[in-house]
């Protein structure tokens, strides 16, 4: 708990000890439950200070050795390249062996040790002019970073291998190459978000890294995929951010916030952006081509054709077994689905049925982009129902938001004049604020009739 | 029991830390093997120069006659990333040339081979990779030795070569020579009143 909830808790304790709500004893009890452990936070300052230390440290090696050090014999610039890895090895192996597993230790250590091998590699690479370009150097750096993930449980070494990962699918993508290797590559840091997440939930180490790990393979999908066959990302896109939507509910505690579940966050958000694109016409033309050539590999594209056909079969099969263990939403006496499953199997469907009909010749886009706008909107609309009836103001809002969205975007794109479409700008403004207003007014009467 | 999961636990850091050391040590005992033994070739250049964010400032090289031989009866066959070896030979003017392709390994001590891949091929050439593209120098000798390109292209500098080492298949860049002057010296030189 953050120092300021703390001294609200034990302000507030004070003020109830006054009023004669609680006691002197239960007073205790409270401020001992939040008591202040400064242990921890001196420790989470050292880590912060102690890891900074390490990146600039880190940083200024790779500034010198990329300034290529013209008095340094050969073996002298090989030596100082596996130097600051000898060390940093070293002194994890030393922290290891005394019991000094902090990671007020190990944090920085994992920092500086990553950083060597990039520089390391990048001087091994001037010294014996050495031929290949950005995706050889991050793809080797990124190897050699595993064996410092594991050994020192580093948040950055976590990170940096993510973006790291990333980066090199995009180059490979780019350069003729496939990206399909990104997964392998990814799943080999996923033991150690596991860990994080298993020693603290909602630490910022494992939130942290959750998040990097879901939006970096989010967007890493868009890459790796081979795209012989335009369009099929609407589906497989779809379908991806409806199992981030059932993970969350699986893994993820319904109490915490947006920020505490990345799974949920993703895939609600991720869900209403993508519905909110395929509702125009563009993304539906010419989706039933098919590209080849130099830059285009027929093989690589069956990765795109089994993401089609398992990710949609995986969410309707997934949301049906979820949707039947939670409990059914009461609605005047009436059992309702919750809504989470529209968005997790409706939402899938109905882009595939778009896909199909977008593929059919003359207009098949513009129903397409209907339907999806029609979905989008109504999904909109159950959302401030579910909202309303489970007295959740973060769901009134998305929904809103959603059929906001539908009204905007779709306007925005017809010709309408600035007085008129100033006008709507106003009325959807009011009736954002008139909703949340009434919404208030009702969760308080219900609060008191309850 | 924890004190023996300690115990593996180090001996596997150990062992990823020897591994470690072993990449770096096999990609510098590789090369050094190459420079200290190889064979000398030399190639023409026309470089230009580029930046690398990570790796510093160098000077990318692209070779005249180094990136293809003529194509054979026995050549005709290759295909798209085929593992080949490339035999050079010197010419009259003391540049080296590749002369001809083979699949099978070759006998290293029977001539000047380099182990590569097809890239492409067409009726009258093969073009294979080439392991050698650029030149590292600190952030001012790079873009003197592009410099020294452009110069070259309207009067003195005649000779602009690549010193490359050959051994066992592999080709190592060692540095590179104007009017058969190493690159550093002859900028010394140039700087000189």
């Amino acid at each position: 708990m953050s120092g300021n909830n703390r001294k609200l808790i034990a302000g507030e304790a004070t003020k109830w000890l006054s009023a004669g709500i609680i006691n002197d004893d239960t007073q205790k009890r409270i401020l001992d439950f939040y008591e202040d452990d400064g242990a921890t936070r001196r420790s989470l300052g050292f880590v912060i200070f102690a890891s900074l230390g390490a990146l600039l440290i880190g940083l200024g090696i790779i500034a010198l050795f990329a300034a290529n050090w013209r008095d340094l014999s050969r073996s002298m610039r090989a030596l100082a390249s596996v130097t600051p890895v000898l060390a940093s090895a070293l002194l994890c192996l030393y922290f290891k062996s005394h019991g000094k597993s902090s990671q007020a230790f190990l944090e920085p250590t994992g920092l500086f040790w990553g950083i060597s091998i990039g520089a390391g590699i990048a001087l091994i690479s001037q010294t014996y002019h050495l031929p290949g370009d950005m995706a050889d150097f991050l793809l080797g750096w990124m190897l050699l970073l595993i064996p410092v993930i594991y050994a020192t449980s580093s948040f950055c070494a976590v990170l940096g291998y993510e973006i790291g990962v990333f980066i090199w699918t995009c180059y490979n993508q780019a350069n003729a190459g496939v990206g399909i290797w990104y997964w392998p590559l990814i799943a080999i840091a996923l033991p150690m978000i596991v860990t994080f997440t298993k020693a603290n939930p909602t630490g910022a180490r494992a939130t942290l890294s959750q998040f990097g790990f879901i939006l970096f393979s989010v967007a890493a999908l868009g890459v790796t995929l081979e795209k012989n066959v335009p369009g099929l990302w609407t589906i497989i896109y779809s379908s991806a951010f409806a199992l981030c939507t059932l993970g969350g509910r699986k893994f993820e505690d319904d109490s915490r916030g947006i920020f505490k579940t990345p799974l949920r966050t993703v895939g609600a958000f991720g869900q209403a952006v993508l519905l909110f694109i395929l509702m125009y016409a563009w993304p539906w033309e010419d989706i039933w081509d098919y590209r080849s050539g130099a830059r285009f590999h027929d093989w690589a594209s069956y990765f795109d054709y089994a993401l089609m056909l398992l990710l949609p079969a995986a969410a309707v099969l997934l949301t049906i077994a979820l949707g039947i263990k939670e409990k059914t939403v009461k609605c005047h006496k009436v059992n309702v689905v919750p809504v989470w499953t529209a968005w997790t199997m409706v939402a899938p469907l109905v882009v595939i049925a778009a896909y199909v009909i977008g593929g059919l010749s003359g207009g098949g886009e513009g129903l397409s982009a209907a339907l999806i706008a029609w979905t989008l909107a109504l999904l909109g609309v159950s959302t401030i129902a579910d909202g309303l009836m489970s007295s959740s103001a973060a769901r009134v809002n998305g929904g809103t938001l959603c059929v906001l969205a539908v009204v905007l975007g779709k306007f925005f794109s017809d010709e309408f004049s600035f007085t008129f479409k100033g006008l709507v700008f106003i009325i959807c403004g009011i009736l954002f604020i008139a909703t949340n207003v009434m919404m208030s007014k009702w969760i308080k009467r219900k609060a008191v009739a309850k | 029991m924890k004190k023996d999961l300690k115990s593996i636990s180090l001996v596997f850091l150990a062992i990823a830390i020897f591994s470690q050391l072993l990449v770096f040590a096999s990609i510098i005992t590789k090369r050094e093997a190459v420079l200290r033994k190889g064979t000398v070739l030399r190639f023409n250049i026309q470089p230009i120069d580029p930046f690398d964010a990570f790796r510093g400032q160098y000077v990318s090289l692209r070779f005249q006659d180094a990136l293809s031989c003529p194509m054979t009866n026995s050549t005709a066959s290759f295909e798209r990333g085929q593992r080949i070896y490339v035999r050079f030979e010197a010419g009259t003017n003391g540049m080296s040339r590749p002369v001809e392709a083979i699949a099978s390994k070759p006998d290293w001590d029977g001539g000047i081979w380099l182990k590569t891949r097809v890239r492409w091929n067409n009726a009258s050439d093969l073009h294979f990779e080439f392991p050698i593209d650029r030149f590292y120098s600190d952030e001012k000798t790079a873009p003197k030795i592009e410099g020294l390109v452009s110069f070259r292209s309207r009067t003195m500098v005649s000779n602009a070569c690549a010193v490359v080492r050959a051994y066992h298949g592999s080709f190592l860049l060692g540095d590179l020579e104007f009017n058969g002057i190493p690159v550093l010296r002859y900028l010394e030189q140039e700087n000189q009143p």
